[in-house]
């Protein structure tokens, strides 16, 4: 018996002390391990003591995978690359605004076409210099990639017109074109490129201010500044590719959010800019009004995208019908959505734009044009024909938490007055196939988000000219639409006021129901005062505040 | 034996075939178009088709099939990443020592921990030792390793700092995600040891040598362990394959570059080549585990080896005689 009481006495003890490692953490909790982030690094700077840091630490949600310049613009390469190892001709900072980089000037010569002139002192890490010949081998070599031909699809060509001037002719005249074209490929030299064994898979040559020193697939990256970048007038020297005193920046790659959390608190990493942190983690690093706790930094932004309800309004969805697309946004109660699904963490659109962009019309956006009504979303569905109970739509989304659970949000508002919804909910290459259906009978409703350089540019799916069909994203051929969204699209007539009178276009006809735009946190430790992002949500360490620890 | 080692080597060759041939149709026919998810959903059909063209997506299947096969097959190239373009097989080389690392001391404490467990277990069935040896084997078996790695890292790493939460920088790594990982395989082994020895101490050969006054550890370690061994290897034979493939999760949790993660990202991804390649190059590493298996069989049992001798024999003297 005792023997018996013996081995239940152990067993009890070892899931006792499995279970030790539990419980949450609080904030300011000290433990051999933390790095005192809090403390020492509070102290120090109230002293007057601190020294800055020549080192920071960053944590990455996801692998860089390869340092080829011209691939997916994912998240961990937006943190490493931009404008650290590689450069653009120019870089958009966090407000929207112009920062050239590698070009000196870019002037309009008239329509479509811009005169480009680039520092004749660019050189690359070997020593290469930079010419309008590398500007157009980059942009060539970009498209043999393949992957970002969305970007590239406005220019038509470049014409060399010296050794470090040349024009660039654009497609068309959108307003995005020229910032699309300057910003997002990276100007290599094509002599390094060319003797590169791997196309810089794992070699990168850049023309910025860090090299890459180490990289372990998978697991980290190591940049260190270089001692011979070539932009030395430090007035003419771009926000983005600010140094500062830091000579090293450390990535950590940790895809597990809340390893990733747990990263910060213990001090691992210095800081965690773009995705990565789940909002479950939140609470460990700021109070419920979101002001960071004790021990971290945090600074807010506004992300990009906006989540939306696209309604098929060709002749195979019931969509086709104004007042029943009008009976869906009076159904939806989005400030209830926002509520249950972020707090704080979101806000609701009344329009298809935000903050985030520079012609957002907050006077648009301070009316709902379809408040949450069930009773007028009934009187619209009885309007349009239908019988309450009568009507199934299919509503498409992808497979991402906080989608899925709005579209059951979505799915039970419609059910309230009399409309059945099928979700369908998606992992990301099967949802993009069903979304891009050419018949307009695969849905009826996409929960989707979408971002852009501006509002025009983020409502692509609107523009018939993007389409081979003849018709726009949302299966429509509506002339008087197509008229707005060019006016607003082209460069020459682009304003807050065409384009609000796009969105408000969008909003009378209900083509497109806007429901949130998420809000993000760059978390760091405390050493780190001040966070400076640019608006790829990518940390620029030489123009933020970092202390040493 | 030389020649049944020929023999099953060739074998090798339709499995992996057919598993090259199996994975490349399933994912054929899995829905959702790479070039679109590689151009996002901005991306114009004109763009998309461009892409869909370069990539070969437009191919027919045989076509397709007959490619990829020669090319993984004859030039042992497996094709580089949709994603970032970076060749399969140099990927799958760097990332397959660490999993192979993992599922190897999963393995080691399988055998130096699970197998001596097991016996003890048996040896003294109903004692004390034997109920809290099972009562540990339940638990083993019953945590969630992905639970049991958030909890040491908890402990090991925040409260105590004593081993790294993440990453590769040191063997101390490694730590962590190996207790994790073999905890379940530790524990089922001393479950299979305990039933296949008490199997064998039931045996009437064990009374046998218990009457003819064997000493029990002769008994128990020469005679009945040996018996167990073909099963028990098995079993870890199949446990190496399986961990070189399915340590996913504590990859995962604890940021380790392996070919668990890497075949997650390419299925999330429809990163073609990548799965192609990771499957393709796991079906090689499991047949050959399962070949060294086989071939264990011969040295552990003489039984099987006189087969294989004595199979070698016969159709040596049937070939004599036809000569003859």
């Amino acid at each position: 018996m005792k023997k018996e009481l013996l081995s239940i006495f152990l067993a009890v003890c070892l899931t006792a002390s499995a279970f030790a490692g539990c419980g949450s953490l609080t904030t300011g909790q000290s433990s051999s391990a933390a790095p005192a982030a809090s403390g020492s690094a509070s102290t120090a700077a109230a002293s007057g003591t601190s020294t800055p840091a020549t080192e920071v630490t960053e944590g990455l949600s996801m692998d860089v995978e390869s340092f080829n310049p011209w691939l997916m613009a994912q998240d961990a390469r937006q943190q490493v690359y931009y404008n650290h190892i590689y450069e653009n001709l120019a870089n958009l900072t966090l407000d929207g605004k112009r920062d050239l980089v590698m070009a000196k000037s870019v002037t309009a010569e008239s329509s479509g076409v811009y005169d480009i002139e680039l520092w004749n002192n660019i050189t690359d890490s070997n020593g290469n210099n930079i010419t309008a010949d590398d500007v157009i081998f980059s942009f060539d070599q970009c498209n043999a990639v393949g992957q970002l031909s969305w970007a590239t699809r406005y220019l038509d060509h470049f014409e060399k017109t010296g050794d470090y001037t040349l024009k660039m002719y654009t497609k068309d005249e959108s307003s995005v074109a020229l910032d699309m074209l300057l910003k997002t490929v990276f100007i290599v030299s094509q002599k390094s490129y060319e003797a590169s064994s791997d196309q810089f898979a794992t070699t990168p040559v850049g023309t910025g201010p860090y090299t890459l020193k180490e990289y372990v697939p998978g697991s980290s990256v190591v940049l260190t500044a270089r001692d011979n970048y070539w932009q030395t007038d430090d007035s003419a020297r771009s926000q983005a590719s600010a140094v500062g005193s830091i000579k090293t920046i450390n990535y950590k790659v940790i895809t597990d959010s809340s390893q990733l959390a747990l990263a910060l608190e213990m001090g691992d990493v210095d800081i965690v800019a773009g995705q990565g942190v789940s909002n479950t983690d939140y609470s460990n690093f700021m109070d419920d009004s979101r002001n960071a706790k004790s021990g971290f930094t945090v600074e807010p932004y506004i992300n990009a995208l906006i989540a939306h309800l696209e309604l098929n309004c060709g002749d195979g969805s019931p969509l086709a019908n104004e007042s029943l697309r009008e009976a869906i946004a009076y159904a939806i109660d989005k400030q209830a959505i926002v509520t249950n699904l972020f707090g704080t963490d979101a806000a609701v659109c009344n329009t298809n734009s935000s903050p985030y962009y520079a012609d957002y019309d907050s006077a648009l956006d301070a009316t709902a044009p379809y408040p949450y009504s069930p009773d007028k979303a009934k009187e619209k569905l009885k309007e349009a024909g239908y019988t309450e109970g009568q009507l199934t739509l299919n509503l498409i989304t992808q497979n991402i938490d906080y989608f899925s659970k709005t579209a059951t949000l979505i799915q039970a508002y419609l059910e309230q007055v009399g409309i059945h919804c099928k979700v369908s909910v998606d992992e990301d290459a099967l949802f993009q196939t069903t979304r891009a259906d050419t018949t307009g009978k695969a849905w009826d409703l996409c929960l989707n988000t979408t971002m852009g350089l501006n509002s025009t540019g983020r409502l692509g799916v609107l523009d018939k000219n993007a389409y081979s069909t003849g018709k726009n994203g949302l299966y429509l051929d509506d002339p008087t639409l197509q008229e707005k969204y060019s006016t607003a699209n082209l460069a020459a007539t682009y304003s807050k006021d065409t384009v609000t009178d796009l969105l408000k276009y969008v909003d009378e006809k209900c083509y497109l129901i806007p429901l949130y735009y998420r809000k993000g946190y760059a978390i760091a430790t405390a050493n780190v005062k001040k966070i400076v992002l640019d608006r790829n949500i990518a940390l620029i360490p030489g123009a933020s505040e970092i202390e040493a620890k | 034996m030389g020649r049944y080692i020929v023999k099953r080597i060739l074998w090798l060759i339709p499995v992996v075939l057919g598993v090259a041939i199996l994975i490349f149709t399933i994912m054929y026919f899995v829905p959702g178009d790479p070039a679109q998810i590689i151009l996002g959903a901005s991306a114009t059909q004109k763009e998309i088709a461009t892409l869909r063209q370069t990539m070969g997506l437009n191919d027919p299947y045989i076509l397709q099939l007959g490619r990829f096969l020669k090319s993984t097959f004859l030039q042992l190239d497996f094709g580089s990443s949709y994603v970032n373009h970076v060749p399969v097989f140099q990927a799958l080389t760097e990332r397959f020592p660490r999993t192979a690392l993992i599922a190897i001391v999963c393995c080691i404490f399988q055998i130096v921990l699970g197998i001596p467990m097991g016996i003890q277990a048996a040896v003294h069935q109903n004692k004390w030792q034997d109920r809290t040896l099972v009562v540990l084997a339940m638990v083993g078996i019953s945590i969630p390793s992905f639970w049991l790695a958030q909890m040491m890292i908890l402990l090991f790493s925040f409260k105590l700092g004593w081993l790294p939460a993440f990453g590769i920088t040191s063997w101390k790594s490694y730590i962590m995600p190996c207790f994790c990982s073999m905890l379940m395989g530790v524990a089922n082994q001393t479950r299979f040891t305990r039933t296949y020895m008490l199997e064998q101490i039931r045996s009437d050969y064990v009374v046998t040598a218990r009457a003819k006054g064997l000493g029990e550890h002769t008994i128990i370690y020469k005679h009945a362990l040996s018996n167990t061994l073909i099963p028990l290897i098995t079993g870890i034979g199949g446990d190496f394959g399986a961990a070189l493939g399915g340590t996913v999760i504590i990859e995962n949790v604890f940021s380790i570059p392996g070919i668990g993660q890497y075949m997650v990202n390419a299925i999330g991804n429809r990163d073609y080549p990548v799965v192609r390649g990771s499957v393709v190059f796991l079906s090689i590493a499991f047949s050959i585990i399962m070949l060294l298996v086989d071939l264990g069989y011969a040295f552990i049992d003489p039984r099987i080896k006189a087969q294989y001798i004595a199979g070698s024999r016969k159709k040596a003297k049937k070939e004599a005689s036809t000569n003859g």
